[in-house]
């Protein structure tokens, strides 16, 4: 279960960029991976060129296109931050997506009910909102923790299943539970209290200060994990647990704060997101941001900073499905294939050049 | 009455899930967790519905005709996609557990667009032929249970028939016992002159193939329709039924009963008319998951939990 | 048969890039003679095995089995001419029966004539099979699997050979001698003639080392040959009919057992006398700092690995503990460094109770693991990130948590020169050192904390001698500088030469043995877990 391969020859911010290892090989990766996703498009009968074409076009032929490119990028960055942190650390955290709608069930709780008991106010209501997600993501990351430490329960299990467990969990609450809207109409909740909704920075475009903070957090992280003690017994912990326990390092210790770190991530996104721009919990409020986030993370090689520029390519991609849609008629979910595509293309591009270094250090 | 409905639901939820477990526990023992399952089901689904609508036009065929071919491209459906799945994991080395989530998320999109695409995005879902249930003679009408056990489609039986199969295989023949070597101790039997490559990918491209009936069943026996994403989780439950049967056929069917009546309590409350949400019941069977699991693992012993086959999720490099 | 030569090697050399591993080596093999190959590790011991084992392919010269030359491409080509290997590390599945892990590997090998390359051996099967029982063994390339003709098979072939192993248990359950039986009945199942055994002895007790020589014997009336790989001398001499000696990759050496004595082929193989390490007479100060009492340990499978031991450290000494591998020497090292769960009493260091390796190494106690690629260092990481491994380097190179760069580097960059860590780039990847330079750099870690106690478990295995020389100096200068040193080796001859107080450990009891120092035999006894005899 070793991703060093991943992670090699990145122990050292100093050794930053390397063109290839950060450049090229994503580049080619992206180029193979779109290639592979137009042949299957055009299987299925459609025109990949215009498909493609309508994609760019509604994700950056414009300064709104761009804008909502931007805010489309928030939920992957903050997922992928998520999942980069725990594969560093050698933690298998399938769970964000779980954890990120937990996030924003909790923040619904606080911004729908909780809230009307406090000042009315943004400087009070948006940080509580926040750490009311934070702590239910964190949580949500917590039980595998606890699971895996205590009995040995593998965290890719326990969080694939907590993931179901949310889904039906937010769509109990908002679904005929406590948190159904008013009307009783919709399996939605009520709307955000006004000062629990993070403002707009850039009025018509849905710029929120939110995208600002999860480019912050992905600097903050970067620097966490290199330049601190605290970063260095995370991956030391990630990448020689025997090592690190040997060297005095706790393994619970650590596990837990990454399973905390991780999950406090993804809830936080998934408040970001309601907060920013979803007026209400909905049952379907996440289409798989947890699952793409692995592709995220992976295509950045698993580091916070990088993981901005890959969040950035997805956001665009969601945002161009809503062009192709339009344009061509072809189905939206399309954008979840094209993740995957990429995905298996990072997988094989690293096991390709694992195989090369492989040879090249024999002969 | 309501317990004999509650028995016919669990079996009736129980097959996919047993077709599905049975070929994980192949590719398990052989060493490739595959949790592409959900993904293998779904693109099954699709295929088998589509194959069963397309054929059922055909004038002068038989109708059971259709919902056979629809399984027969399900479980190519569901063994194309373990090709990619093996391309990735055997031959390339690449991670198991990442590419199992894309290809769930491949499948996930793919069916969709292709769905789309063939009957459109409006309208009710189509309806196809479909295995019809049928009364075994005699047996059904054995009373209290008969009606229960005794009256199901064809596929109902013939997966309860691949459970002793399945554990034939494993225990009483020479390529069952190179399987379990594999999944334990790779590097012997490709010492030995086996081709640990090849076995695994015969391994996961069964496991394809019973993942993608189990889709199969879902659109072609269930219920004859499609509707995008429609496995509902159900191939990470089949995950967690293998670990629960700790990888042996025989356990495996137990639990694929247990989870199958998971789904079935549903049907159950609803019928007695209790006040209680439906998405409680969809959370059982992975509650119940976490908790089986929290019971049944150990602490520090391999990877996986308790009786995990020693090298499970971990590449095998030939070479090396 | 007698003339000719079952196995002959001509000029065959291997080389990995730059370096030579096998240097163009001539040898023969007569059948039914037990072969010692001799030499220190990296002489070129197991490539050459590998060579014959068709594992690798030779650069140049030529392999002759029975007189045919023989372009061996793969194990499985090695095994159908009629070799058989027993590794270090076995090629049996833990969890399968013993009868399941031989027809497992019978299946890939039929005796079938048919479909068989065994077909030469054949002409005079050694085993004998009646009617029934060669019906059964070809039985098992068919691909149906009988667990009950799988467990006759076993039974016939463990009688034969006068190996008592029950087919039933799996072999995950099993000891390690029994193991090993089990791998040389699966080699004798598809009758190979010619047995490589890999360090055979390494990990049995005396008592099972005995029982191992008679199944030798027994082999050998058989009329099959091995080739036994060895550095201890003393087996080498007891059990050999003839010798080859490698070093550095050539062969030095070969001739009848007996026509050297042990000091000249040690000569051979090292190409100078063993150095002795002159050491200063120590000064004990009367201070404990590590008081073990009533220590008791739970191995891996609920077993009682450490048993009831008692013992004190002091300043200015080498304590060691010497013993064969496995007889709880691990757990005790990590029960002291608070790895592993105390079943009973306590480990203190300078009279404080331990609780977590956290405090333990703040208590000023260093590591030298015995695993050094899992335990000893993080492979991903840099040179310099590995040396700041141990939570009292934090400290020193980070404020408030935050690490200082300069301090980190500069603190690697002195560390990599007074140890000579070779290549000496604190940014390069500590797995592309070699065995050697990766110890260099755990020791490295672990003495520049100026630790009170060291605990240094097989701290030179693998390493070659100008290495393992570098590592005793080290010990030694902890000693000289008042710290206390507890040293558990396998190897008997580095505890000898560098403890001031030594002791035994087996079956998880502690015996001092301090006494003994001179009597090898005594020592051996105490090894085996026995009695010393009034008269030694």
């Amino acid at each position: 279960m070793n991703y060093s391969s991943v992670i090699e020859g990145n122990s050292h911010i100093k050794n930053w960029p390397h063109l290839k290892n950060w450049v090229l090989m994503p580049l080619l990766i992206l180029i193979c991976a779109f290639l592979t996703n137009a042949i299957v498009i055009f299987f299925c009968g459609y025109n990949p060129i215009r498909t493609y074409i309508a994609a760019l076009n509604v994700s950056f032929g414009s300064p709104s296109g761009i804008g909502e490119t931007l805010v489309k990028s928030t939920p992957f960055l903050m997922t992928g931050l998520s999942v980069a942190i725990a594969f560093r650390c050698g933690i298998w955290n399938i769970g964000a997506e779980g954890q990120f709608l937990l996030g924003a069930l909790a923040a619904t709780w606080f911004g729908t009910k909780l809230a009307a008991y406090l000042p009315h106010t943004a400087w009070i209501g948006i940080p509580i909102g926040i750490g009311f997600s934070i702590v239910a993501g964190g949580m949500c990351g917590l039980i595998s923790a606890v699971l895996k430490i205590t009995r040995g329960v593998n965290e890719v299990i326990s969080t694939i299943m907590l993931n179901y467990i949310a889904i039906n969990l937010v769509s109990a609450m908002v679904d005929g539970g406590p948190l159904q809207e008013a009307a009783k109409t919709g399996s939605q909740s009520n709307p955000l209290y006004e000062w629990v909704k993070l403002p707009r920075l850039f009025e018509p475009h849905r710029i929120h200060p939110g995208i600002i903070l999860a480019v912050i957090l992905a600097v903050v992280l970067t620097y966490v994990l290199f330049r601190t003690t605290f970063g260095y017994r995370l991956r030391a912990v990630g990448e020689g647990p025997e090592a690190a326990q040997a060297a005095g390092i706790s393994i619970t210790r650590n596990t837990l704060y990454v399973f905390f770190l991780s999950g406090a991530l993804a809830g936080l996104g998934g408040a970001i997101e309601l907060m920013a721009l979803a007026p209400h919990l909905t049952k379907n409020f996440s289409p798989g941001y947890g699952y793409t986030a692995i592709a995220v993370a992976l295509l950045a090689r698993l580091n916070p900073l990088a993981t901005v520029a890959s969040a950035l390519l997805f956001g665009a991609l969601t945002q161009g499905a809503f062009g192709m849609e339009a344009e061509v008629g072809i189905s939206g979910k399309i954008t979840w294939m094209m993740q995957a595509i990429i995905l298996m293309f990072v997988v094989a591009a690293t096991s390709l050049n694992y195989f090369q270094s492989k040879r090249s250090s024999e002969s | 009455m309501l317990l004999e409905e509650t028995l016919a639901a669990t079996i009736n939820a129980a097959t996919p899930l047993l077709l599905a477990a049975l070929g994980e526990v192949i590719s398990q023992r052989s060493g490739v967790i595959n949790i592409g399952i959900e993904g293998m089901m779904l693109m099954g689904a699709l295929c088998g519905m589509t194959a069963s609508f397309y054929t059922s036009g055909i004038p002068l065929i038989a109708p059971w005709f259709g919902p056979c071919v629809g399984m027969l491209a399900a479980g190519l459906a569901g063994l194309v996609t373990a090709g990619i799945f093996a391309f990735l994991a055997i031959k390339l080395r690449g991670d198991q557990i990442i590419i199992g989530t894309a290809i769930t998320l491949f499948a996930l999109g793919f069916t969709q667009v292709v769905y789309q695409r063939l009957f459109g995005s409006t309208g009710s879902p189509k309806s196809v032929p479909y295995f019809q249930e049928f009364e075994l003679p005699i047996l059904s009408k054995i009373p209290l249970i008969g009606q229960a056990l005794f009256s199901h489609n064809i596929i109902v039986y013939l997966s309860m028939a691949l459970v002793p199969c399945v554990y034939f295989f494993l225990f009483h023949t020479q390529p069952g016992l190179r399987v379990r070597a594999c999944g334990e101790h790779p590097k012997a039997i490709s010492t030995f002159g086996s081709n640990v490559v090849k076995l695994r990918s015969m391994c996961l491209l069964f496991a394809g193939f019973m993942a993608g009936i189990g889709g199969g069943y879902l659109s072609l026996a269930d219920v004859p329709i499609f509707t995008p994403g429609m496995t509902a989780g159900r191939g990470f439950t089949a995950l967690a039924i293998v670990i629960f049967g700790k990888w042996h056929p025989i356990k495996v069917f137990g639990a694929a009963l247990l989870f199958g009546l998971g789904f079935a309590l549903d049907a159950l409350f609803q019928a007695s008319g209790w006040e209680i949400q439906y998405q409680w019941f969809l959370m059982l069977p992975y509650v119940l998951c976490l908790i089986v699991l929290t019971a049944s693992s150990y602490k520090k012993v391999n990877f996986y939990g308790g009786q995990a086959p020693l090298s499970l999720g971990k590449p095998y490099n030939p070479s090396a | 048969m007698e003339t000719e030569y079952i196995l002959e090697l001509q000029n065959v050399t291997k080389t990995f890039g730059q370096l030579v591993a096998v240097d163009d080596i001539s040898f023969q093999l007569h059948t039914g003679e037990i072969h010692a190959i001799l030499g220190e590790n990296g002489a070129g011991k197991s490539t050459l095995m590998n060579l014959i084992y068709g594992l690798y392919q030779p650069t140049h010269g030529q392999i002759f089995i029975s007189g045919q030359l023989k372009h061996l491409q793969s194990p499985r080509d090695a095994i159908a001419n009629g070799l058989g290997m027993v590794h270090q590390h076995f090629m049996l599945v833990d969890n399968l029966t013993v009868a399941e892990n031989i027809a497992l590997y019978l299946s890939h090998f039929s005796t079938d004539k048919k479909n068989s390359q065994l077909i030469q051996s054949e002409v005079d099967h050694p085993l004998k099979f009646n009617e029934k029982e060669s019906k059964i063994s070809s039985n098992f390339v068919k691909w149906r699997f009988k667990m009950d003709e799988a467990i006759q098979l076993t039974e016939t072939l463990s009688q034969k050979f006068d190996m008592t192993v029950d087919p039933h248990p799996r072999v995950g359950s099993l000891s390690v001698g029994l193991k090993q039986r089990v791998e040389i009945l699966k080699a004798l199942a598809v009758d190979a003639r010619i047995l490589i055994l890999d360090e055979p002895t390494a990990v049995l007790s005396p008592q099972e080392v005995k029982n191992f020589f008679q199944i030798l014997y027994t082999l050998q009336e058989d009329n099959r040959t091995v080739i036994f790989i060895s550095h201890k001398m003393k087996e080498v001499l007891e059990i050999s009919d003839r010798i080859t000696v490698l070093r550095l990759g050539k062969k030095v050496y070969t001739g009848k057992t007996g026509d050297l004595s042990a000091q000249e082929l040690v000569r051979e193989m090292l190409g100078e006398e063993l150095s002795d390490i002159h050491k200063k007479k120590s000064k004990v100060i009367d201070e404990p700092v590590l008081r073990i009492s009533d220590l008791s340990v739970k191995g891996s499978q609920e077993e009682v690995a450490v048993n009831n031991v008692s013992m004190e450290t002091y300043r200015g000494e080498i304590v060691g503990v010497a013993g064969v591998d496995g007889n709880g020497q691990k757990e005790f090292a990590e029960s002291i460094m608070g790895l592993q769960p105390i079943t009973a009493g306590t480990v203190q260091i300078l009279g404080k109770h331990t609780t977590s390796t956290e405090s333990i190494r703040r208590n000023g106690v260093a590591y030298v693991p015995e695993d050094r690629r899992t335990t000893g260092i993080i492979g991903t990481f840099s040179i310099a990130d590995n040396l700041m491994l141990n939570i009292s380097h934090f400290e020193r190179v980070a404020r408030h948590g935050i690490i200082a760069q300069n301090v980190k580097y500069t603190t690697a960059e002195n560390m990599i020169k007074t140890y000579d860590i070779r290549p000496p780039n604190p940014n390069l990847s500590v797995s592309a050192l070699s065995g050697g330079n990766q110890q260099k750099v755990v020791i490295a870690r672990e003495l520049s904390t100026d630790p009170e106690l060291l605990v240094a478990v097989n701290p030179t295995r693998g390493l070659d001698i100008s290495a393992a020389q570098f590592v005793h100096q080290a010990l030694l200068q902890q000693r000289d500088n008042e710290k206390s040193v507890l040293l558990i080796s396998t190897e008997l001859e580095e505890v000898l030469q560098l403890s001031d107080r030594l002791f035994v450990m087996s079956r998880g009891n502690l015996i001092e043995a301090t006494d003994y120092r001179d009597s090898i035999e005594a020592i051996g006894l105490l090894m085996m877990g026995e009695r010393i005899p009034n008269e030694l």
